[in-house]
């Protein structure tokens, strides 16, 4: 497939999300994005606004498969990763893969469990495989992660370490819809609509085509002036005075693969500046560590990125 | 009274025919001082006997000096020819010159001497029905002028609505956006101080004439890229200047687009914007036919936006402009500017006073009055030339009269003026159609007579005080007809530049500047409109009391108090959930201070310590024995143990218990 029908492809999979998603079509165009440019999403957002229905539909869609861990407090590493079980049938030890043996995968509430085992979701979101007993098992291709948590509560909860938060490519805030997004969603309700069912979801894409999805982002042009643009924006980061610890190498990787995918995601074959403003702030903000005085004055990752965009040249500027 | 008046002229026209020895000149004669032996000075006119002594030097110690020696003929001849023959010089011009109206003019066309504007002569000589043909041509001329200026009138106020709508417009869109940015602002203005890392310096061309001159340029030398580059560039610019961009380095085109969106050029500009990112980005060759392509979409917009910017400037550039204003007004028969331009030749400077005659300043050496002037004037006037300045008056006054005994007499003259004797050998054409003589009925010392009409005084001298006052007995002898005849401007150029390197005009414009704004503002008739303005800004900020322009917080560069810092180390601790930290910390120096008020002498255990605090504060000492252990224990498993939402709880009592024993000093 050429990149029109790659990018026609990803335009129908987001159309279709968004028959039962409705009012959240950013959100979708994150997501895939993510997903093209072979990256981890964490979306924070209060209850109820359709986060696991999202990546239910999206599993769904797209034809992959799909599994859900809800993080406790009392969850267990091997809860995640599997563990390696004695079977009296057979008389010898056997792994049993435990949920991260999936394509998509919903971390739902992330922060729930303890960093402990938050990190059992290292290894796999890296270097995609997971080790039990010294063996080394590869997950499948693709292997998305979505993790949700919620901002508001605080009370039993375990913040992410600044370590695994940079193994997310976006951050993305879901916001409440629009007051017509809402009044869609009640009218889908009111005639008949089952968020537990999704069987009238066409699959409109399949593993091969996300694949193949991800493998076209090498066929994207990046000129030296958007390399130098997301450095430039990187590197002021680190420099801002309200930030304590700037962005990392690792995001100016994903910066710029995300900026692939969006040209990907427009039908482009090269990157231009708006594919990286626009995913600034998504690729950005967790990674961002906001000196104690800022964030007294109530400043936060976004604003500093705002700061950083509006100081950052964009290449072949005409102003 | 007819006939008296006819008799009179006729005895004028007599006079002139016997006395004036420049009847027989012809007209293109070169000017007399050239031709006339200096020996020859048998046309200057005796004096009447009374008035001899007036005529005469009076200081006859001291020998006067003849005026008309020290200038070049040659340069004021020059000088002359060169102001009748400029455009501004419009009674010299025969279509321009319809003075048959005005007899004082024509008087002078009449005069037998060297006429060195022929127009003049040929307006005045137009037979009455080409009069009234003139008449009618001019009627019907101003009546074209009147529509034209009824069209103008309305114009303008068309043009000055559409200012005022524009401006409300422009106020309306920076508010709204105000509006909607305000709280964005307010919550990233903390970050505008922190902005400390410098920008890149960054240039680039922002005219969009320019721009699309450049375009065209490379076009034409076949660098495309560069020409797709200067469209996108001018397109934006051009935007920029309707007011429906605002452009910024940090902008992209799709900031552009999202902010045209709801704008008819917004097609146009996405596909130029597609266009040129492909050549800049995607490496796609830009070609003519782009060039063209692109050319067609950028170029409605751009040219409607220099269309309103050379409407404006069609508009308002005449007003801008308009350096024929120079000479404007005083180009008439009846101005001074062919006598400005002579002096100004002679190296004199000539303005015109606009600053009252409060201070006249030092620099001033001759100041000519052309006009009548309020009493006050004459008073500084007068002290001037007693200072030992040189006022030249044209014009009588209660004041000069009073102060220097000199009469205008209601004698008209017309024909030849003689120059007085003591002039020998000069000999000057001189001619004026005079409706005043000068009476200077008692002589006084440092008196001089230059020219006499007939019998009377015409131009003369007389000291005053330190200085000295010129006195003409007509203003229409230095008007610039009355310089083109004869000799006339020689004579005036020699008397009056000779006063000093400055002179100054003073007339009805003097003292007519503003002193301050305000009374420029109500001098202009503006007061009025400024006020209306005014009231309508204070109602529109009481109204809707937003600030003009984007409200941003100040920058504050202040020393945080300490109660910040602990605040900020306490959140910082929250956010770790490093309550074991903190009970580890903070236990472990409260129980120091403890042990410092119970017992500074010597160091005690915790035991001990229990059992005094309890005798202090009155708690059982097994709960507090509990409570410093737990403190203490903090201190060792503090890496390793759990946060315990009882920390918080524990630090807080012992803290109260320090407090109750006495506090931590």
């Amino acid at each position: 497939m050429n990149l029109e029908q790659l990018s026609s492809e990803l335009r129908r999979i987001e159309t279709e999300v968004s028959r039962v998603l409705v009012g959240q079509e950013s959100l979708v165009e994150h997501v895939l994005v993510g997903l093209v440019a072979r990256g981890h999403v964490l979306i924070e957002g209060v209850p109820g606004l359709g986060k696991t229905l999202l990546v239910r539909a999206l599993a769904r869609v797209l034809g992959l498969s799909f599994r859900r861990i809800q993080f406790t407090p009392d969850l267990m590493p091997s809860d995640i990763t599997g563990s390696t079980l004695y079977s009296q049938k057979l008389g010898e030890f056997s792994f049993v893969p435990g949920p991260v043996f999936t394509e998509l995968l919903l971390a739902d509430e992330v922060n729930r469990a303890p960093a402990k085992t938050q990190s059992a979701l290292l290894e796999a979101m890296q270097e995609r495989s997971v080790t039990t007993d010294g063996i080394t098992r590869p997950l499948s291709e693709p292997f998305l992660v979505l993790a949700t948590q919620n901002p508001i509560e605080s009370q039993g909860t375990y913040p992410l370490p600044e370590a695994q938060l940079d193994r997310f490519l976006l951050k993305l805030e879901v916001g409440h819809p629009s007051q017509a997004a809402e009044a869609q969603i009640l009218l889908n309700y009111v005639a008949g609509f089952d968020p537990g069912e999704l069987s009238h979801l066409s699959q409109v894409s399949s593993q091969a085509s996300v694949v193949e999805m991800q493998r076209a982002l090498g066929n994207i042009r990046i000129a030296r002036e958007i390399i130098d643009y997301v450095t430039d924006i990187v590197r002021r980061t680190r420099t801002h005075p309200s930030v304590s610890l700037g962005a990392s190498p690792r995001a100016s990787i994903g910066l710029l693969n995300v900026a692939r995918a969006h040209a990907l995601w427009e039908g482009r074959d090269f990157v231009i500046p708006d594919d990286v403003k626009s995913y600034a702030h998504a690729v950005l903000r967790h990674r961002l560590q906001l000196q104690p005085d800022a964030e007294l004055e109530g400043i936060t990752a976004d604003h500093c990125v705002d700061a950083v965009l509006r100081d950052a040249v964009v290449p072949k500027t005409s102003a | 009274m007819a006939r008296r008046k006819c008799s009179r002229t006729l005895a004028l026209f007599a006079l002139l025919s016997l006395a004036s020895p420049a009847r027989a000149a012809p007209n293109d004669d070169p000017p007399a001082w050239q031709t006339v032996p200096p020996a020859a000075s048998g046309d200057s006119v005796e004096a009447e006997e009374g008035d001899e002594d007036e005529d005469e030097p009076s200081d006859e110690d001291e020998a006067p000096t003849n005026p008309f020696a020290s200038v070049p003929a040659e340069g004021v001849e020059s000088s002359l020819s060169r102001a009748l023959s400029g455009p501004e010089a419009s009674f010299c011009k025969a279509q321009q010159a319809a003075v048959h109206d005005d007899p004082l003019l024509c008087s002078l066309s009449k005069l037998s001497v060297r006429q060195r504007c022929p127009g003049l002569r040929l307006a005045c000589s137009n037979k009455p029905t080409e009069s009234r043909s003139s008449w009618s041509s001019a009627s019907s001329t101003s009546l074209l002028g009147q529509g034209l200026a009824a069209v103008s009138s309305l114009v303008f106020w068309l043009l000055l609505a559409a200012l005022v709508i524009a401006v409300v417009l422009a106020l309306r869109s920076v508010l709204v956006g105000a509006q909607f940015s305000a709280p964005e602002t307010a919550k990233r203005s903390p970050l505008a101080s922190s902005d400390a890392a410098p920008s890149e310096p960054h240039v680039a061309e922002t005219d969009v004439a320019r721009l699309w001159s450049l375009a065209e340029q490379s076009a034409l030398s076949a660098r495309f890229e560069d020409a797709v580059a200067a469209l996108q560039a001018a397109m934006i610019h051009a935007l920029r200047m309707a007011g429906k961009l605002h452009v910024s380095p940090a902008l992209t085109n799709g900031d552009y687009l999202r902010a045209l969106r709801s704008d008819e050029s917004y097609g146009a500009a996405r596909d130029v914007f597609r266009s040129v990112e492909a050549v800049q980005f995607g490496g796609a060759p830009a070609s003519a036919d782009l060039y063209r392509k692109l050319f067609q979409r950028v170029q409605p917009i751009v040219v409607r936006v220099l269309s309103v910017l050379l409407l404006c400037a069609f508009c308002f550039g005449p007003t801008a402009c308009a350096n024929s204003l120079s000479f404007g007004p005083e180009g008439g028969g009846h101005g001074l500017g062919v006598l400005t331009q002579l002096l100004r030749d002679q190296r004199v400077s000539v303005r015109r006073r606009i600053r009252p005659l409060n201070e006249i300043e030092p620099g001033v050496d001759a100041i000519m009055v052309v006009g009548e002037q309020p009493s006050e004037s004459w008073t500084k006037l007068l002290e001037f030339a007693a200072g030992g300045g040189t006022l030249i008056v044209t014009e009588s006054s209660e004041e000069l009269v009073k102060a220097t005994n000199v009469y205008y007499s209601s004698e008209s003259y017309q024909g030849a003026l003689s120059l007085a004797t003591g002039f020998e050998p000069t000999q000057l054409q001189l001619s004026a159609v005079a409706r005043h003589a000068l009476d200077l009925r008692t002589s006084v010392q440092h008196e001089r007579t230059y020219a006499l009409a007939g019998k009377r005084p015409y131009v003369a001298e007389r000291s005053y005080g330190e200085g000295r006052v010129l006195y003409f007995a007509d203003d229409e002898f230095l008007s610039n007809a009355s310089l083109s005849v004869g000799d006339n401007a020689f004579f005036a150029v020699s008397l009056l530049s000779h006063n000093g390197p400055t002179l100054e005009l003073v007339g009805t414009w003097t003292g007519g500047g503003a002193s301050s704004t305000f009374s420029s503002l109500y001098k202009a008739g503006l007061g009025a409109l400024v006020a209306q303005l005014a009231l309508l800004a204070v109602l529109f900020g009481w109204h809707g009391g937003t600030a003009f322009g984007l409200r941003r917080d100040p920058i504050l560069v202040r020393r945080r108090a300490f109660r910040d810092h602990v605040l900020a180390l306490g959140e910082n601790y929250r956010r770790a959930r490093a309550t074991r930290f903190a009970l580890a910390t903070y236990g472990s120096w409260l129980i120091e201070r403890l042990r410092e008020r119970l017992s500074p002498q010597q160091p005690i255990g915790l035991i001990e310590l229990a059992s005094r605090l309890a005798l202090r504060v009155g708690v059982p000492e097994p709960e507090l024995v509990l409570l410093l252990t737990e403190a203490r224990e903090a201190q060792d498993d503090v890496a390793s143990a759990r946060p315990s939402p009882t920390d918080l709880t524990t630090l807080e009592k012992l803290e109260t218990m320090t407090l109750r024993a006495g506090g931590s000093k």
